[in-house]
C-alpha cells in the first residue's frame, strides 16, 4: 500500500501532494500533522497555506525535496551558524528575482523552515554588502525621508563606528 | 592625460567611492537578472529584517541606518550590541569579517565612550570584548579613567565582558550595574597586581556579585593568596557556592608571569582553588584550562574529585611542571574520566613520557589536538624511552582529528629548548592515516617527508610549518641590503609555492610566521602575502586557544 501523502494547498487553490518526510521540513506542517494525527497518518492529509502562492510553494517544496535527507545543525549554536556561508545548491536555488526571493523568505518564515529562511536572509544580506545608501535605496526600493540636516546629524552620531 | 601617469588616489585621479554603483544595478535590471523591485525591504516583517541584519557587517549597518527613518529608528542601536576593541583589526581582511562592531583606533574608542556616556537613551551593549587597545590611550589619564567609570555604569545589559588587554581595572566591575546578567567574565588583571587592588578587606572586592557566571577566566593571578581571593570574592562572593559551582561551564586560570619559575609552592594552587576556596564540585564544567602550575599525581586526584571530568569537552593544560612522588602521573589519574573530550591541548614539559602514555590510553574521539612535546633527556648519552615517531604512531589512532598541532623540541641537554628540525620520514608517515583540515607541525630538512604527508590530506585547508629549515637555506641575501617587510615574504614565497603544489585544497599556508593565501583561478595558482593583523585569526585555525 502506498503511504499516505500530505497535500499542501496554495492560496490560489493548487494542490501539491508530497511525501510526509518532505512536508515535515516545515515545522508548522510537522506540528499540524502530529497534533491532528496523534497515531500517525492513515490517509492523505490536506493542509491549506493561505499565505503562499502556488509558484512560491512549488519552489519551497523543491527545496524541501532536495534537503529531505539533510541534517541541519541545532539552533543552539547561533554564532557558528552566522559565519557559515550559504551552501552552493541553496545559492543557485535562490538566484531568483528579488520579489520571488522575498516571497520564498516570507513563506519559509510562515511555514517555519529555518534553514531556508536563513539561506534567504543571508542572500539578502549579500545583496546589501558594500553598497552605498543610494545604491541600497535603488536596489531595495526605499524612499529617503531624511532632510539633509538629519542626514548630517546621523553621520556625525555614528562617526565612531566608521572605518578610518 | 596618460593613464599610466595617474596612480589611483593621485589628486587628478581621485578614488571613486562606490564607483561600481547605480549604473551597474540598472544594467542588471534591464538584463532581467533582478526584476525591478516592487516590494520595499522595509515592507518585510520586522523579525525577517532582524534576521537579515544578523548577517550584515558594521559598515553595511552604517549605510542601512542612513536609508530612512524606519531603519534609523529600528537599527541605530544595533551597532552597539556587540563591540570588539582590537587595534590590530584590519577592515580590508575579508577573513575577519564580523557581525560585531569593531573599534580599531583611539579616536573611535574615545568617541564611542563619549556617545555612550552622553546619549539620553542608553544603547544596549550586550557584549564588550577588548582584545587590544590602541597604543595611544593612556590608562593613567584621570579624565579617561573617569569616562570609563561612567561608561561601565551605563552597561545595563552586559552579558559578556572579555578584557584581554593588560590594563583592566577591577574598579570598573564595581560600577557595573545588573551583574546578574553577566554570564561571561574573562579578565586580564595584570594591571591590578600593580595597583594592589584585591587587597585584604578591600571595599571593592566585597561589591563583586556575579551570581550567574558560566564562563570565568582570570590571568595572571600571581600567587595562591590572590587566587584564593579571586575565587571567593569575585567568582562566588555572597552567592550560594553550590549554585555558582553548578552554573560554571568554563574555567580558565593562568599565571604566565611565573611560567619559568619552578616552585613547589605553586603546587598549592589547585589545592587553593579546589580545596581551600569556597568552590564546590563542578558538575557541569565543559571547558577547563589550567596554565603554568606545578602538578602531581596528588593534584590529579584532587581534580578528579572536584570536577565532573566526564563532562569535559575541552581541556587545556599548558606550561605545567610535573612533580609526582609515586608511580602515577597527573595525567594518568585523570585520563579514564576524559571520555567525552573533543579538544585537547597539552604542554607538560618534563613529562613527555607521561604525555605519551596518556595519549596511548586515552579513549576519546578528539577533533582537536595541540601538543608541545619536549624530548627530555638528562644527559646527551641517555637513550630516550619514546621517540618522536612513537607520538605520531599514537596520534594516528584519533581518526576523527580535524586539527592537529605538534611542536617538537629537544630537551634540556642543550642550554634551552630547541625545535627539532631534522625529524625523519617515520615521524610524518603515521599521520597520513588522518584526514585533517588544519596541520601545524615542525618542518624538517627532510622536506619530501613533509610534502608526501600534505599530499595525503584531501581536506587540508590550513598549513603551518616552522623551524630552522622551514624556509630553506638563508639564501639570496634578501633583506640584507634593503631590509623591509616584503623581503621576509620573498624569502619564503618559493617554499609556499613548493608545498602548495602538493595539495590544491590548501587555502592558507604559513612558513615561519609568514602567512600567504593560496588561490586557484582558472587553474592558475596565485599566492598573496597576508599581514600580521591575521595572526590571531590564523592561530585560531591551526591551534587551540581557551582565553
Amino acid at each position: 500500500m502506498m503511504s499516505p501523502k500530505v497535500i499542501i494547498v496554495s492560496s490560489d487553490s493548487e494542490k501539491f501532494p508530497v511525501e510526509q518526510k518532505i512536508a515535515e521540513k516545515s515545522i508548522l506542517i510537522k506540528n499540524m500533522i502530529n497534533d491532528l494525527n496523534p497515531d500517525g497518518l492513515t490517509e492523505d492529509f490536506e493542509i491549506p497555506t493561505p499565505n503562499v502562492r502556488a509558484n512560491v510553494l512549488s519552489k519551497v517544496l523543491e527545496w524541501c525535496e532536495h534537503h529531505k535527507n539533510t541534517v541541519f545543525q541545532d539552533d543552539e549554536d547561533e554564532d557558528a551558524k552566522k559565519s557559515v556561508p550559504v551552501e552552493e545548491w541553496d545559492r543557485n536555488f535562490l538566484k531568483v528575482d528579488q520579489e520571488m526571493l522575498y516571497e520564498i523568505i516570507l513563506a519559509a518564515n510562515y511555514l517555519n523552515i529555518k534553514p531556508l529562511l536563513d539561506s534567504g536572509c543571508k542572500m539578502v544580506a549579500e545583496m546589501i554588502k558594500s553598497k552605498s545608501p543610494e545604491e541600497l535605496r535603488k536596489t531595495f526600493n526605499i524612499v529617503n525621508d531624511f532632510s539633509p540636516e538629519e542626514e548630517a546629524a546621523i553621520r556625525k552620531e555614528n562617526e565612531w563606528a566608521e572605518d578610518r | 592625460m596618460n593613464p599610466l601617469n595617474s596612480p589611483i588616489g593621485y589628486s587628478k585621479s581621485p578614488i571613486q567611492y562606490y564607483s561600481n554603483d547605480i549604473n551597474t544595478s540598472d544594467k542588471l535590471n534591464s538584463q532581467g537578472v533582478f526584476s525591478p523591485p516592487t516590494k520595499s525591504l522595509d515592507s518585510l516583517p520586522i523579525e525577517v529584517i532582524d534576521r537579515i541584519f544578523q548577517n550584515t557587517s558594521q559598515l553595511d549597518l552604517l549605510n542601512i541606518i542612513k536609508l530612512n527613518k524606519f531603519f534609523y529608528i529600528n537599527y541605530r542601536f544595533k551597532l552597539f550590541t556587540n563591540v570588539i576593541i582590537d587595534s590590530n583589526y584590519n577592515f580590508f581582511n575579508s577573513e575577519q569579517e564580523s557581525t560585531s562592531t569593531i573599534i580599531n583606533n583611539a579616536y573611535n574608542f574615545e568617541k564611542f565612550i563619549h556617545v555612550v556616556n552622553n546619549v539620553t537613551e542608553v544603547p544596549k551593549i550586550e557584549s564588550l570584548t577588548c582584545i587590544s587597545l590602541p597604543d595611544s590611550l593612556n590608562f593613567f589619564d584621570h579624565e579617561l579613567n573617569h569616562q570609563l567609570i561612567e561608561f561601565f555604569k551605563r552597561l545595563h545589559t552586559l552579558n559578556s565582558l572579555i578584557w584581554l588587554n593588560d590594563n583592566f581595572k577591577l574598579e570598573f566591575l564595581h560600577y557595573l550595574p545588573n551583574k546578574h546578567l553577566v554570564k561571561t567574565l574573562v579578565l586580564n588583571i595584570k594591571f591590578n597586581n600593580y595597583l594592589n587592588e584585591l587587597n585584604e578587606d578591600d571595599e571593592l572586592t566585597s561589591s563583586f556579585n556575579f551570581p550567574n557566571l558560566e564562563i570565568f577566566s582570570i590571568k595572571p593571578f600571581t600567587n595562591s593568596a590572590k587566587l584564593f581571593k579571586i575565587i571567593n570574592n569575585l567568582l562566588i562572593s555572597d552567592n550560594n557556592a553550590e549554585v555558582v559551582s553548578n552554573n560554571l561551564k568554563s574555567l580558565s586560570l593562568s599565571n604566565p608571569a611565573h611560567s619559568n619559575e619552578f616552585s613547589l609552592q605553586q603546587g598549592n594552587i589547585i589545592l587553593t582553588v579546589f580545596k581551600a576556596s569556597k568552590l564546590k564540585y563542578l558538575n557541569n564544567l565543559q571547558i577547563l584550562s589550567l596554565n603554568d602550575f606545578v602538578v602531581s599525581s596528588e593534584i590529579g586526584r584532587i581534580l578528579k574529585k572536584s570536577v565532573n571530568l566526564s563532562n569535559l569537552t575541552s581541556l587545556q593544560i599548558r606550561g605545567l611542571f610535573e612533580w609526582s612522588e609515586d608511580h602515577d602521573s597527573f595525567l594518568s589519574i585523570i585520563r579514564d574520566d576524559l571520555r567525552n573530550l573533543k579538544h585537547l591541548s597539552l604542554d607538560i614539559s618534563p613529562a613527555y613520557d607521561a604525555t605519551y602514555e596518556f595519549l596511548y590510553d586515552l579513549k576519546a574521539n578528539l577533533l582537536t589536538l595541540d601538543l608541545v612535546i619536549t624530548m627530555e633527556r638528562s644527559t646527551p648519552q641517555f637513550e630516550l624511552v619514546y621517540k618522536p615517531d612513537d607520538f605520531t604512531w599514537v596520534i594516528k589512532k584519533f581518526k576523527s582529528l580535524e586539527k592537529l598541532s605538534i611542536e617538537l623540541y629537544n630537551g634540556v641537554d642543550v642550554p634551552k629548548q630547541q625545535l627539532v628540525d631534522n625529524a625523519p620520514s617515520s615521524f610524518y608517515k603515521p599521520l597520513k592515516a588522518l584526514n585533517l583540515k588544519s596541520l601545524r607541525i615542525n618542518s624538517s630538512s627532510n622536506y619530501q617527508a613533509v610534502s608526501s604527508l600534505i599530499e595525503t590530506q584531501p581536506h587540508l585547508e590550513f598549513l603551518d610549518l616552522f623551524g630552522n629549515n622551514a624556509s630553506g637555506a638563508p639564501n639570496l641575501g634578501l633583506g640584507m641590503i634593503h631590509p623591509n617587510v616584503l623581503d621576509e615574504w620573498y624569502k619564503v614565497q618559493h617554499v609556499i609555492i613548493y608545498y602548495s603544489q602538493f595539495n590544491k585544497n590548501i587555502k592558507y599556508l604559513r612558513i615561519n610566521g609568514y602567512l600567504f593565501e593560496v588561490n586557484y583561478l582558472n587553474g592558475n595558482e596565485s599566492i598573496n602575502p597576508k599581514d600580521d593583523s591575521l595572526k590571531r585569526w590564523f592561530n585560531d585555525k591551526v591551534m587551540m586557544r581557551i582565553e
